[in-house]
């Protein structure tokens, strides 16, 4: 596991880059053009069909439409945005080849030239312009829509300039246009003719899509007019959807897939002896679990059994059980995300150190001297999940807490979380999220309708609204670790850990790529846009 | 007593079924089974969900004697107390089928009617609707608990009792004894206490013990699916599903509860092998649809 | 007899109707008990939390209706030959049954066929041979087979395929238009998982069937004509003890064509059994009621079907 460096992610509204960007322009396009690629030790050789065996069929592909992962990893291969990120995370040009920061509220974009659709016309500023308005539009129901509220206006003076105007200053407005399924830019006249893009695409992404057929397989092709000259190399992509891990795990072992990834911390065992395959092991640990406490009644109104519960498990002894190790001590705010994020120890964090003896003062000061019974909720559908908790009940149960674990379906399970309908604790895996504020925000902001536990406290908002319209990045930093500081101080939700997925790969895959701040199902297109097979 | 129920009972029977192999063999596996549940905690070296960190996949050895899980935790001790996991929901689930679903075909088939009719076709679209899809559909609803999965599985399984029930009942209705003792003036109850059940009884004895059968593999696929018993209470449905992953490498992860939920079915077959062989010889076997 | 024969078909198909009917108003209310926001679950939390996209999305999806409007609008769709579209995915529901229905379809015939050509002979051979060795070799078979789950033996032959021939396909599906060989090929070791579990059960059932038949007095009598003893085994024998045996075999049949999800899940097979599973996870509710009618107007001409077959054989039994 590598601590990420300061330089890793870099907002470009930071003002004293502004007059940088503004002037620009030429490095701009020497960055967008630019095909970021690891020093290669072969030549890269054309040809042959990757096969990815996936675990779950993507439920339509319309990236404007779909919240589930399993759509956005087809659709980043399918469909550009404006912005991307390089492998070191830094926001690059992908469609636009420049930018200007007119103001703190307007944006120039001026689009690259020969961007092909893959049903043949040319890319136009409209294209963008209606992207954007379909989302915003409340027939779509787009689960996007509330990212994109901010939008005042989008504007296409020419066929190649888009002009957005935004009602406030709003930081993770550049991080949005970076992520793919926030940001794709998709036809209208496909869309129009099809009402949706579920099952048809048309992009402007390295591959074209071929076929799908839901529950089999999604087979992609070359998009040969691509505008990054000489990528793709493959001749196509193909995802084949396969339930059960162990079928996943001989066809890999088999030959007949490449590329799959797994949550089994013992993957390099079950791969043990299997010629012909490598793994990878996350760069970074940016997947956390989240354990919300209902504050609506007691005893979790109580901060001090709050914290109890935060200084009675040992994050350390779930990580060495539970992942093998393979995770990293974390906030709601991932390691991968440093400097936002604490890079994984827990210096600095308050009741993150087991202390069982602490817990039970703690417990005694809040009015249970004999300790108290309470109940968590987890879903089976995440083993993960089930073993964590399995794991805290153990450590609480010496700090005086009687935990029951309680298994709900995960379609009861995630209503009830949301919602805080459920009594005591309740956890469930989290998703990462492309900007600080979209990884808080929401959750913690008392005005929210899913507040994770129904607490109020009016510093968290008021650093919640200042982390999203501060743009200077060194206090925004400031503002967010304040933040996640004063979160664990009133330990509001507990974090146990970070983890992150081992991906598992045939020896014939070169030059493979992935944003270390992603995981399985929302990589970036670095992803196979440059990959090959040595054949 | 008829003359076929007079034949099947008594010293004739006794000695045909010390003779049986099906019977000793079925009959001593199933015993074995009882005790290993009974007796699980004096037997298991080790607690069933106790975790011996880094000790993840280890061969059988001489601390743990089967080897461990992909968690840390002893097999031996989790397949012994699987036991109790597999009877302790296969029973009550076979039982509760039996008495709902006899009762229930009984009912129809003595009194008939429009409800019979409404019945009949109730079950014809019970046995329409894929179980699976009616066993997730209910643990579902009612959430992944041991009672809600008993009360799935009887659901899934009285429909065969009940027809099975009806269509004995239907066959003896008019035949001559019940009606001699219709006319001589005997009550319902009388009559289905004394001359029904006794005659429906070895064919629900079959069928009661290929049920429990086949009810251990129907936990072990909705173990499969996630919805049987849930960890960590050690189901040997749940322990093969979750250690097939590492079948390649640790056998002896499928290999123990494998083997254990063999030897239950196999116990149970045999008893309902031996049943059939002792009891009912002249009818047709178990699960004979009748239109 | 034609005309009653005519006339308890077309009772039995007239009563599909109400049957149908029942059903979807059972699955309805099913479904919709099973606690568990489809709402969330399509947004996801992250974008769930938003009155306005929360709200466009449930009037979207009518959700905002009461319960009985919401299943009178789904049955004048139908009616009108609509399915509707799935909650989740926006497809055509009629579109994916017709995808997924064809591949459990495929599945139950390659297997129930697999099940008939292994487990009949062997149960005849038992039943003639009973008490030598191929009887004890053919119960130890029976039992090992019928004491597997379907995962676990679906689990060996991918696992022993990807090791010993990995040029064997043995997961994923092409469809039976695109290529027979193919497809038949491909889904040759999902059916012979299956269809070996089925077998052995066919096997036994068969084996004691025939044990019975051949205890008869009219088989004794036949023997005792002198009639040859493979004539008397393989005409009249085999006929009576085929009754239960298609009973038994029917049976399967229609649990086969519910879908075997397990072996569509371990062996990657796009059928209806995921289909129906996945929709139910999802609170899919539209694709749910469509599949249960499906699955339930098969269940129930399949039936219709076995009965009929069941009286052809009856009754050429009674006059043989």
């Amino acid at each position: 596991m590598t601590d990420r460096t300061e330089d890793s992610i870099q907002l470009p509204l930071d003002p004293t880059r502004r007059a940088f960007l503004g002037a620009g322009a030429l490095t701009l396009l020497g960055l967008a053009t630019r095909t970021v690629r690891p020093a290669a030790a072969q030549t890269p050789k054309r040809g042959g069909t990757l096969v990815v065996a996936a675990d779950v069929s993507p439920p339509g592909l319309d990236p404007q439409k779909s919240a589930a992962a399993h759509s956005w990893m087809i659709a980043e291969h399918v469909y550009s945005t404006l912005l991307r990120r390089d492998p070191k995370m830094n926001i690059v040009g992908d469609l636009a080849e420049s930018w200007q920061v007119v103001s703190d509220t307007t944006f120039v974009f001026k689009l690259r030239k020969g961007v092909v659709w893959h049903h043949g016309r040319d890319l136009v500023a409209d294209d963008v312009k209606y992207s954007f308005e379909r989302m915003l539009d409340e027939k779509t129901a787009s689960p996007w829509r509330s990212n994109w509220s901010i939008i005042d206006r989008i504007e296409a003076p020419d066929r190649a300039t888009v002009r957005f105007v935004i009602k406030r200053p709003f930081a993770p407005f550049f991080s949005y246009l970076a992520t793919p399924h926030y940001g794709a830019i998709v036809p209208r006249d496909i869309v129009e003719k099809n009402g949706d893009l579920q099952k048809v695409a048309s992009g402007t992404g390295p591959f074209v899509l071929e076929r799908f057929v839901p529950d089999n397989t999604v087979v992609l092709k070359r998009n040969p007019s691509y505008y990054e000259a000489g990528l793709p190399y493959l001749d196509g992509l193909e995802y084949r959807i396969i339930p059960d891990e162990a079928a996943r795990l001989a066809a890999l072992r088999a030959g007949t897939v490449h590329y799959l990834w797994s949550v089994d911390p013992l993957i390099d065992r079950q791969l043990q002896g299997a010629t012909g395959v490598a793994l990878r092991e996350p760069d970074g640990y940016c997947a956390q679990h989240g354990m919300a406490f209902n504050q609506t009644k007691p005893p979790f109104t109580e901060v001090g059994v709050r914290r109890a519960v935060s200084v009675g498990i040992n994050r350390r002894e779930i990580i060495a059980s539970v992942l093998r190790g393979h995770g990293a001590i974390s906030t709601k705010i991932p390691p991968c995300d440093a400097p936002f994020g604490y890079s994984g120890d827990e210096k600095g964090l308050p009741y993150y150190a087991p202390d069982a003896a602490l817990a039970r003062r703690l417990l005694a000061e809040a009015g249970f001297p004999n300790g108290l019974d309470t109940t968590l909720e987890v879903s089976p559908r995440f083993p993960q999940t089930v073993r964590t908790g399995e794991v805290m009940k153990e450590q609480l149960a010496a700090a005086g807490i009687r935990v029951t674990l309680k298994q709900t379906e995960w379609g009861a399970a995630i209503k009830s979380f949301v919602r805080t309908e459920y009594d005591g604790m309740s956890m469930i895996p989290l998703v990462w999220q492309p900007d600080p504020d979209a990884h808080v925000y929401d959750i913690f902001h008392s005005g929210s309708a899913i507040n994770l536990g129904k607490f109020k406290d009016a510093r968290v908002d008021q650093l919640l609204e200042q982390g999203r319209t501060t743009l200077d990045r060194d206090k925004r930093i400031a503002i967010y670790r304040d933040l996640q500081r004063h979160m664990a101080d009133q330990a509001y939700l507990i974090f146990p850990y970070a983890s992150g997925a081992t991906e598992a790969l045939r020896d014939t895959v070169k030059d493979y790529v992935s944003i270390p701040g992603a995981q399985p199902g929302s990589r970036s297109r670095h992803f196979f846009k440059q990959a090959w097979l040595d054949r | 007593m008829s003359d076929e129920a007079a034949g099947l009972a008594g010293p004739r029977l006794v000695r045909r079924a010390l003779r049986s192999g099906s019977l000793l063999a079925g009959g001593l596996i199933v015993a074995g089974l009882l005790v290993a549940a009974l007796a699980a905690p004096w037997l298991a070296p080790y607690a069933p969900t106790t975790i011996f960190p880094g000790a993840e996949i280890q061969a059988p050895g001489p601390r743990f004697l089967l080897g461990t899980d992909e968690v840390g935790r002893d097999i031996l001790s989790r397949v012994l107390y699987g036991s109790r996991v597999s009877l302790g929901v296969a029973i009550p689930s076979v039982a509760l089928a039996v008495l709902v679903g006899t009762t229930l075909g009984v009912s129809l088939g003595y009194w008939g009617g429009a409800t019979d009719l409404l019945a009949m076709r109730l079950f014809d679209v019970l046995f329409a609707f894929p179980p699976i899809l009616l066993a997730i559909a209910l643990v579902a609803a009612l959430g992944p608990s041991t009672v809600n999965l008993v009360l799935t599985i009887a659901v899934l399984t009285l429909p065969q009792f009940a027809v099975l029930a009806r269509s004995a009942t239907l066959a003896l209705k008019p035949q001559e004894f019940v009606q001699a003792a219709r006319a001589l003036g005997a009550s319902h109850g009388r009559i289905l206490g004394a001359h029904v059940l006794p005659n429906l009884t070895p064919t629900l004895a079959v069928q009661t013990s290929l049920s429990l059968s086949i009810v251990i593999l129907v936990e072990a696929a909705l173990s499969f699916l996630g919805l049987g018993t849930q960890p960590p209470a050690p189901s040997w449905g749940g322990m093969l599903s979750r250690g097939r992953q590492y079948m390649t490498i640790a056998p002896w992860l499928v290999l123990a509860p494998g083997l254990a939920i063999m030897l239950a079915v196999l116990g149970f077959n045999l008893l309902g092998d031996a049943q059939r062989d002792l009891l009912d010889p002249r009818r047709a076997g178990a699960g004979r649809r009748i239109p | 007899m034609a005309r009653p024969l005519t006339a308890y078909v077309g009772k039995r198909l007239l009563l599909l109707i109400p049957t149908l009917l029942g059903v979807s108003v059972l699955t309805f209310l099913l479904i919709h008990l099973i606690p568990g926001d489809l709402v969330t679950i399509l947004l996801g939390i992250t974008a769930s939390q938003n009155e306005q996209t929360r709200q466009a999305l449930i009037h979207a999806l009518h959700l905002d209706r009461p319960l009985a409007v919401q299943y009178l609008l789904w049955l004048g769709e139908v009616v009108r030959g609509d399915l509707g579209h799935s909650l989740v995915t926006g497809f055509s529901v009629r579109d994916e049954l017709a995808r997924s229905y064809p591949v459990t379809l495929q599945l139950a015939l390659m297997a129930m066929s697999i099940a008939l050509a292994v487990g009949v002979p062997l149960g005849v051979l038992a039943a003639t041979r009973a008490g030598r060795a191929l009887d004890a070799s053919t119960r130890v078979f029976s039992l090992l087979f019928i004491s597997a789950p379907a995962f676990f033996i679906g689990t060996v032959v991918i696992i022993g395929g990807a090791r010993y021939a990995p040029w064997l396909p043995t997961l994923g599906h092409v469809p039976f238009t695109e290529s027979p060989a193919r497809s038949l090929g491909g889904m040759l070791p999902a059916a012979a998982s299956l269809g070996m579990a089925i077998s052995a059960i066919i096997a036994r059932f068969t084996r004691s069937s025939m044990l019975e038949v051949l205890g008869q007095d009219f088989v004794r009598t036949a023997r005792a004509k002198g009639v040859a003893d493979r004539a008397v085994v393989y005409k009249h024998a085999l006929r009576n003890a085929l009754i239960p045996v298609v009973a038994m075999a029917g049976t399967q049949f229609v649990y086969l064509i519910g879908g075997a999800v397990i072996i569509e899940e371990v062996f990657a097979l796009p059928g209806m059994g995921r289909l129906v599973v996945n929709a139910i996870y999802q609170r899919d509710y539209t694709m749910i009621q469509g599949a249960v009618l499906l699955l339930t107007s098969a269940a129930v001409l399949v039936n219709l079907a076995l009965d009929l077959l069941y009286r052809l054989i009856d009754r050429r039994i009674l006059y043989a």
